[in-house]
């Protein structure tokens, strides 16, 4: 609850500032509409050309390329803010953030509140339920649940990744050019997971588990409840979706955010121990 | 000319001694093309041509449009748009130099290095991922693609000094960044070759200057335009240049009327 409050103090601030400069404002939420529409543009005329692309349809792709964008969009709304970490460790400002009697991982993922990012959140759920209309996709309220279950957990997990990058700038500094290469690693999500093969599959599953924070939530959108949790009929050449990947994914993205919190404050704390 | 082949060499030197940095920035141009190819060959097992582009064309035109982006990508250059609300720009007037060719300078020793290194991420790329990259059949079709190539990045400066000069008049250029980063790469067939779009949008956007960026010297080297086209488009190409030429001159004389070296 105190936390809760403290984050509304932080929203408000974020609204002052923002509204300084309001046609900047509308310019940005502007730019976030184009850019995903040139996405779903780049799709859609794909489609004009083929029927499927490894077993996706045009309805399930677009709702993939919808997911993608309401993951990045709430990541760049909540998260935004871990990007200034090489500043605070560049400028000395995190001495102030250690010693504040507030968790510093806390303060320093959800200071900065990305509004044009919230507010642009719109366009990918509008399309979502445009196109669940017009694929005649028939979404129960469980699945609904599952969806957005899962929605957060990809959401938790390009937090993770993230953070996991933007903490070891307190080792090497400068780390501002592998957290951009993070952020163009992080739109290989947008791209239906049967089109990658072999080795990147793995790597990206795995390793770097970035493909599947979208495509995990837009397939459970498929799930009608009885078809059970068979997510293609039978006759479709694509791969099954079994139940495991569900479980799987949710421990991993639980355990990834313990891992980036721990690295972070054993790092924190020598800092800490430094400064008395 | 001596003066202007100083900065080039000057820039190429500055550049290279950040290059893990270009490393790190191509490989961030790199990976989402990873993801285009693994798409595209995803997209060809149920169908063998698309508007006469086959697979390998089709991997071969998003490969050399990653490496040719940055050579010949329109962008608005910070530098010009801060040297002239700083007031900078006036150390350039004072100078026995022209501007717009220090610029012209600046940006091709900034861009030799990089596509350098470009062109080694992009070899790296073709022995492991397209091995069926495409090679033209005909000898004259490499010598047409350089012309074609160099007309380009002519082209491209010439668009971006351009749009960077419209901060003489604009304090916040947002919204002029917003056209040529999101629209310009769309004209130019970044993301698709212009020939999937439908008929009208496609022949709309190959009257407009922006093809001659990236789709036709592309198209030149998937050796998909006759000869006569070819030598028409380098016709139109440089009635466009001499054209934003004479733009740039009149942009110029009036951004220069409007200036008023603040903080200079």
């Amino acid at each position: 609850m105190r936390y809760f409050r403290l984050w509304k103090v932080f929203l408000t601030n974020c609204l002052i500032r923002e509204m300084g400069f309001r046609a900047n404002f509308i310019l940005g939420i502007l730019g976030n509409l184009l850019s995903f529409s040139i996405n779903i543009l780049f799709f859609g005329i794909i489609y004009l050309n083929v029927q499927s692309i490894g077993g996706w349809d045009v309805y399930r792709t677009l709702i993939l390329v919808s997911t993608c964008q309401i993951i990045n969009l709430l990541y760049s709304a909540l998260f935004g803010g871990i990007a200034n970490l090489t500043d605070y460790v560049k400028g000395g400002s995190l001495d102030f953030i250690l010693l504040k009697p507030l968790d510093p991982q806390l303060l320093i993922s959800l200071r900065y509140v990305n509004l044009q990012s919230f507010l642009s959140l719109a366009f990918p759920c509008a399309t979502i339920v445009y196109v669940a209309h017009l694929g005649k996709i028939a979404i129960s309220f469980s699945n609904l649940l599952l969806y957005i279950f899962l929605l957060l957990c990809g959401l938790l997990l390009r937090y993770a990744l993230g953070f996991i990058i933007m903490a070891s700038s307190l080792w090497v500094v400068r780390i501002d050019a592998l957290y951009a290469l993070y952020n163009y690693i992080a739109s290989l999500a947008q791209y239906p997971m049967s089109i990658y093969k072999g080795g990147v599959r793995i790597l990206f599953t795995f390793v770097i588990p970035i493909i599947v924070i979208a495509n995990f939530p837009a397939l459970s959108l498929k799930v009608s409840y009885r078809q059970g949790l068979s997510f293609y009929p039978s006759s479709s050449p694509s791969f099954s979706f079994p139940f495991p990947a569900i479980y799987f994914f949710s421990v991993f993205a639980t355990i990834q955010v313990p891992v980036a919190e721990n690295l972070f404050e054993t790092i924190a704390n020598t800092k800490r121990r430094g400064l008395c | 000319m001596g003066k202007y082949r100083k900065i080039i060499y000057n820039v190429i030197q500055e550049t290279s001694a950040y290059r893990l940095n270009h490393l790190i920035s191509f490989l961030c141009v790199a990976i989402p093309l990873l993801a285009i190819i693994f798409l595209w060959r995803t997209v060809y097992q149920s169908i063998p041509s698309i508007k006469g582009y086959n697979e390998a064309m089709m991997i071969t035109y998003y490969i050399l449009s990653t490496w040719l982006g940055d050579l010949t990508g329109v962008v608005l250059w910070w530098e010009i748009t801060s040297d002239i609300r700083d007031g900078n720009l006036s150390n350039y007037l004072l100078r026995p130099l022209s501007y717009q060719l220090y610029f012209f300078s600046t940006r091709l020793g900034a861009n030799i290095p990089y596509s350098l290194i470009g062109a080694g991420i992009t070899i790296i790329f073709i022995i492991f991922l397209a091995p069926d990259f495409y090679i033209p059949s005909n000898p004259l079709t490499i010598p047409l693609f350089l012309i074609s190539l160099l007309l380009a990045m002519l082209l491209a400066l010439q668009f971006t000094y351009l749009f960077s000069l419209s901060a003489f008049w604009l304090e916040e250029s947002s919204s002029v960044n917003l056209f040529v980063d999101i629209f310009i790469p769309l004209m130019a067939g970044n993301l698709l070759p212009l020939d999937l779009f439908p008929t009208f949008i496609s022949r709309l956007f190959k009257a407009l200057p922006f093809n001659y960026l990236l789709y036709f010297p592309i198209d030149i080297y998937l050796e998909r335009l006759p000869f006569s086209s070819i030598f028409r488009g380098f016709l139109v190409e440089m009635v466009w240049i001499a054209f934003l030429q004479l733009l740039i001159a009149v942009v110029w004389r009036r951004g220069i009327r409007r200036y008023t070296a603040v903080g200079g």
